[in-house]
């Protein structure tokens, strides 16, 4: 028996070794949307040989289109920011949103993306959640390509409240267009990422590192503790607060459909909870009372 | 018109929920020896490991997700007898996670659970509802990092952030008294379950552990008493 217990005394304490993980976050008070569930748009602007003649707003010929670019998104959020227990978070797919082409054309920052500083173009405030444009402004992507896919900013804010997030996805430049659909979805993710208030990883592994690898297909650990850290579960207080899932037969049920939550599983708890309680009422009693 | 439609997974959780739950309860039950003898109450402490969320998570540039990690826990509980065979078991432990990679952030996951049990010969099964809070926290300051093509000063976490969450338990305990001829200990294999009810959130961590028991003076005698 002692040599069991000096075993499982080994196991634990020469096992504790430093631990942890090493997300960051794009602002010094960890501002984080003040609400669980938040809706990602897209601009419905088409960039695809827009201002073709114009240096500085000149698009890409081929550049998707924003109805395949709210797909893309939707696989986004379902692939890695809706997949994590221990956060309250739940991005759902928006619509294609008339912007015009301000955001197409806008300046993200009123500095160029060369000088390293970044005050936000009030002229590109979105009004709340997350909405995705695609770009072409020079300034945001450089007048030649320099791989830069895509560059986010949480641009409205309350307090440390973050109200509303614009992503703008590199248009003028055939970088982003040439990537896979999974590279893509991997990119928009990692913009996302950014749009809630995560910064970079240092961890080739997360979502957030600030390079796009090969291979991609859940999150790491620094995503998932960033997360959780910005917007933390509080169940079972809130296990079915605002994030009721209704889907019509039709809907498909893959692996990145957004199923979410739903009120099923109250029904289902509160059921076996009456169950557990009439048990122990029915078969305790004689024992108890 | 629109329905609620669980999916598939869920509706399997759900037949496996329904299993456990009524397997358990009645079978022992119809078992239980009335004039018996009472099993005394117990306590108990374990050392193990936990592995969270298991094919979840990503840890090479590969895509190979993670299927066992290294998170040492502790934990402590009861073994009350509720009938000859029936138990209520309330445990509370200690998990410390994390894969080493970096000391900047730190992670760990408390967790209570009281479940109801069943011993058979060899093995005991329980199943119920935990609750696991997960502590994430930082130093504080800035880290440089590469952005595009230069790099900037991101911050790193400076409070506590506290998750909680509702889980469904269960595991199964094999006495070691038939193997090693150690009468007190236990190995354990347990499993929580976070979101069940969520396809996408959904998620398991799973415990191998050592547990070793012991009488304790004066532990209240409420479930088996007359």
């Amino acid at each position: 028996m002692f040599k069991l217990k000096a075993f499982s005394f080994l196991f634990f304490f020469v096992f504790h070794i430093a631990l942890g993980h090493s997300f960051t976050f794009n602002n010094n008070a960890a501002a984080a949307f003040d609400k669980d569930e938040i809706t990602v748009n897209v601009n419905d602007t088409d960039c695809a040989g827009a201002d073709s003649g114009d240096s500085n707003y000149a698009c890409n010929s081929d550049f998707i289109t924003p109805q395949k670019l709210l797909d893309l998104t939707e696989r986004a959020i379902n692939r890695f920011w809706n997949r994590i227990p221990t956060t309250r978070l739940n991005l759902v797919r928006g619509s294609l949103v008339s912007k015009g082409n301000t955001f197409r054309r806008g300046q993200l920052c009123n500095e160029s993306y060369a000088s390293g500083t970044c005050t936000p173009n009030t002229a590109l405030k979105v009004s709340s959640d997350i909405l995705i444009s695609c770009n072409c402004h020079k300034n945001n992507f450089g007048d030649s390509n320099v791989g830069i896919l895509g560059v986010t900013i949480p641009n409205n804010y309350d307090g440390v409240a973050i109200k509303g997030s614009l992503i703008l996805i590199n248009g003028r430049h055939d970088g982003f267009h040439n990537l896979t659909d999974n590279e893509k979805i991997n990119v928009i993710g990692h913009e996302i990422g950014h749009a809630l208030g995560l910064g970079h990883s240092p961890v080739e592994d997360s979502l957030m590192y600030y390079s796009n690898i090969g291979k991609r297909d859940h999150l790491g650990w620094d995503d998932l503790d960033g997360i959780s850290y910005l917007y933390p579960s509080s169940q079972p207080l809130n296990l079915n607060c605002g994030t009721v899932s209704l889907k019509s037969p039709n809907d498909s049920d893959s692996s990145e459909s957004n199923s979410g939550p739903n009120n099923t599983s109250f029904f289902l708890l509160s059921f076996f909870s009456i169950v557990f309680l009439g048990f122990i009422l029915r078969y305790g009693r004689r024992r108890f009372f | 018109m629109k329905y609620i439609t669980p999916s598939k997974k869920t509706h399997l959780i759900l037949l496996v929920f329904l299993f456990e739950f009524f397997l358990i309860f009645p079978l022992s039950y119809g078992s239980t020896e009335e004039n018996g003898a009472k099993k005394p109450s117990k306590a108990f402490w374990s050392v193990g490991n936990t592995t969270m969320f298991p094919g979840k998570v990503q840890i090479d540039k590969e895509g190979t997700t993670e299927t066992f990690n290294f998170n040492p826990t502790f934990s402590f509980g009861l073994e009350y007898p509720f009938r000859e065979t029936l138990l209520i078991i309330p445990e509370l432990g200690l998990n410390f996670s994390g894969n080493g990679r970096h000391a900047a952030v730190s992670r760990s996951t408390f967790f209570i659970s009281t479940d109801p049990g069943k011993r058979f010969k060899y093995f005991l099964l329980h199943t119920g509802i935990g609750l696991h809070w997960t502590f994430i926290d930082g130093p504080g300051g800035t880290e440089t990092l590469n952005n595009g093509n230069s790099s900037t000063a991101f911050y790193l976490p400076e409070f506590t952030s506290i998750s909680s969450n509702l889980t469904w338990t269960h595991g199964i305990g094999f006495p070691l008294d038939f193997m090693f001829d150690q009468k007190n200990a236990v190995l354990k294999l347990d499993s929580a379950l976070y979101n069940p009810f969520d396809s996408l959130k959904r998620a398991v961590t799973y415990r191998i552990a050592l547990q070793f028991s012991f009488s304790v003076e004066g532990l209240p005698t409420f479930f088996n008493g007359d």
